[in-house]
């Protein structure tokens, strides 16, 4: 085969690496580059390639979701999805089948730490203003991944077919219910019947093993490629009369991305040897354990249910994902791409949002478990107010006192926060809120959902 | 589109038809249709799916027992049935689903304290249903109950939504 047609391209490393004569690249090797240049471009910006901007998040998730992909096809030809031997399918790839445990434990663990990575993922294009500068549609194309991820995680959850899993997937499908005029149809059509059955078995099994894997694949195709239209990753803004600096795509960030690849294999396939994948006793309907928690990722919206009137919970949340799909729209000042936090007063409004967070969380929730009694201060008022309207508002007002005090400059020393600063402190709040929430549903939550400590 | 209309000789305000050229009526036309096909399709894949939750899960009327079989106060879970059988101090007969109106978990019934516990987020009912907590503001769902030679039928086809426990929803025998 011919190189004359990448010359062009060589000469440039050529030149940009120092100009030392390099040897002709080999057949497999011209392959080899061929295929990581229709992924990446030839060359990145140096700046682009700090492990501390990215962490790696977007790379490590898609590695956890071709994991995910693997595994799961192995899975399919052992797991039965019929109500009466899906349990015990999964009893025996734990005890008989060859590595069936093992199997099983990198999917489940793969599953968990790809919510976790594709959130933290969010967080650090949040905090470095990566969604500005065209780059709205791939925010939104991410958002409606992390959603996907989420989806994926619920709907494989049913499949064991365990008390957890029947439990939890009745308790978050009631939440359907409440969706006002259409809830108990949804439900029930989600559900295939009003009660988490074979009906409800059969949907999760289709839904989890083609629709949101080819739903994921097509969409993560679609992000991948709108972050190469969008010229690659965010940089902050360069000054006047600034070269950027590049370097060649191969041995740079091909490197990068084969240590994330290794470092992700690694840790999921020693985590997974370790700590097997759970499995309760076998799904009865007539005896729900107690306490009967929802999967680990939705127990900061469990500990809300556990305040407020479940339509309240879900306005709340509607809320806080449009008001997050729409922020590139809310917050158009590019200026500050691409570095954290924004500024100087940028961090000081996040540091000031999560520790608003660390003290107000925590007083809430134990306020509202010894103390506060709304329907008992206001008896004869409805419920839908004292434990609907009235959190509701309350939460909501937080929120925009937050926006606005920073606003104000009262904070800092009259170093007045920007809009965008402004911002930034609110979702950090909200982010910190949210895991906070999650910390006490997962370990502060014991019999009847009362308070516990976990040592 | 507009360009062309603007050239277009014919249009000179005769008559609306005219104003939509060939190439625009089979533009539309297309799209007309094809979205009409994918609603067709959705439709008949929501069809398709929604017959499935009809078949339900629950059974049809159930014959639970001798009238006398049943000691006045006290409550007896039917676990085919999802429902407990209340008996009431004075004869009457009540079937109330078992599931939380909340978000869905089986109730218990408390002997000793003579209450319905919910273990998931801890509401508790009285023994007539009636809700007993913040969360929940609604009693628990009943099926109807009805009597034929001496024995004591329940309709489980549907259970019954209610605010809050009404005399009514107990039926007496005879
Ligand atoms: C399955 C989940 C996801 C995968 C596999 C994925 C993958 C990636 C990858 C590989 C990158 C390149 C840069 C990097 O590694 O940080 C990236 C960038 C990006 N991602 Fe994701 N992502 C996912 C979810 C999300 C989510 C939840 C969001 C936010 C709502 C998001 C928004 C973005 C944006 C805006 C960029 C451009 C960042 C920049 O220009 O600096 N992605 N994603
Ligand atoms: S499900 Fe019964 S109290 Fe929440």
């Amino acid at each position: 085969m011919s190189l004359e047609f990448i010359k062009p391209l060589r000469e440039r490393l050529q030149h940009r690496d120092g100009g030392e004569e390099v040897e002709l690249p080999s057949r497999d090797s011209h392959v080899r580059n061929n295929l990581i240049l229709h992924l990446h471009p030839s060359r990145v910006p140096a700046q682009a390639l700090r492990f501390s901007y990215t962490w790696g998040l977007g790379g490590i998730s898609v590695v956890l979701v071709l994991l995910l992909g693997l595994t799961g096809l192995l899975l399919m030809f052992r797991y039965d999805p019929r109500v009466e031997y899906a349990y015990v399918s999964i009893q025996q790839l734990e005890t008989e089948v060859m590595f069936g445990s093992f199997i099983r434990a990198v999917h489940h663990w793969s599953a968990n730490f790809l919510v976790i990575a594709s959130f933290l993922h969010l967080v650090r294009v949040f905090l470095t203003g990566s969604f500005k500068q065209g780059r709205s549609v791939n925010w939104i194309i991410g958002l409606v991944l992390f959603v996907i991820v989420l989806a994926g995680n619920f709907t494989g959850y049913l499949l064991p077919w365990d008390q957890l899993s029947y439990w939890a997937i009745t308790v978050s499908t009631s939440l359907m219910v409440y969706i006002p005029l259409l809830g108990t149809a949804v439900r029930n059509f989600f559900l295939g019947g009003p009660q988490v059955g074979q009906a409800a078995l059969s949907n999760f099994y289709a839904l989890h093993v083609v629709f949101m894997p080819a739903l994921l694949l097509g969409f993560m195709a679609y992000h991948l490629w709108k972050v190469r239209k969008n010229c690659g990753i965010s940089q902050p803004l360069l000054k006047e009369g600034e070269k950027p600096k590049f370097k060649s795509t191969n041995p740079y960030l091909v490197n990068i991305e084969l240590a994330a690849v290794m470092m992700v294999l690694v840790v999921v396939g020693l985590y997974a040897m370790f700590n097997p994948a759970p499995l309760g006793s076998i799904a009865n309907p007539m005896v729900s354990p107690n306490p009967a928690k929802a999967a680990w990722y939705f127990l900061g919206l469990q500990e809300l249910l556990l305040h407020m009137h479940p339509l309240a919970v879900m306005i709340i949340l509607g809320l806080a994902v449009v008001t997050l799909a729409i922020t590139p729209w809310i917050d158009r000042d590019f200026r500050d791409i691409g570095i954290y936090f924004r500024s100087a007063i940028g961090k000081r409004a996040a540091v000031f949002g999560s520790l608003l967070a660390v003290y107000l969380v925590p007083l809430a929730v134990i306020l509202d478990e010894f103390w506060y009694d709304v329907p008992g201060w206001l008896p004869g008022v409805h419920t839908n107010i004292t434990v609907g309207v009235i959190p509701f508002l309350i939460t909501i007002s937080v929120f925009m006192g937050i926006y606005f005090l920073l606003k104000s400059g009262l904070l800092f020393k009259n170093e007045k926060t920007n809009h965008s600063e402004a911002l930034l402190g609110v979702f950090s709040f909200m982010m910190t809120g949210l895991i906070l929430l999650t910390i006490v549903g997962i370990y502060f939550r014991g019999q009847n959902m009362a308070l516990v400590l976990p040592f | 589109m507009k360009k062309m209309n603007e050239q277009n000789p014919e249009k000179d305000g005769l008559s609306v038809s005219k104003n939509v050229s060939r190439r625009d009526f089979l533009n539309i036309s297309l799209k007309a249709l094809g979205g009409l096909a994918a609603i067709e399709l959705g439709v008949a894949g929501i069809l398709f799916l929604r017959s499935r939750s009809l078949a339900g899960e629950f059974g049809g009327v159930m014959t639970i027992g001798k009238i006398e079989g049943f000691v006045p106060g006290s409550v007896v879970e039917i676990e085919d049935g999802n429902f407990y059988l209340i008996c009431t101090e004075d004869g009457g007969f009540m079937a109330v689903y078992r599931r939380c109106p909340h978000l869905g978990c089986t109730v218990k019934w408390m002997e000793n304290e003579q209450k319905f516990l919910c273990p998931c987020h801890s509401a508790t009912f009285a023994k007539t249903g009636d809700f007993n907590n913040k969360l929940v503001a609604r009693a628990l769902d009943y099926f109807p109950v009805s009597f034929d030679k001496g024995m004591v039928k329940v309709d489980t086809t549907a259970p019954i939504v209610r605010e809050q426990h009404l005399p009514q929803h107990v039926s007496y025998p005879g």
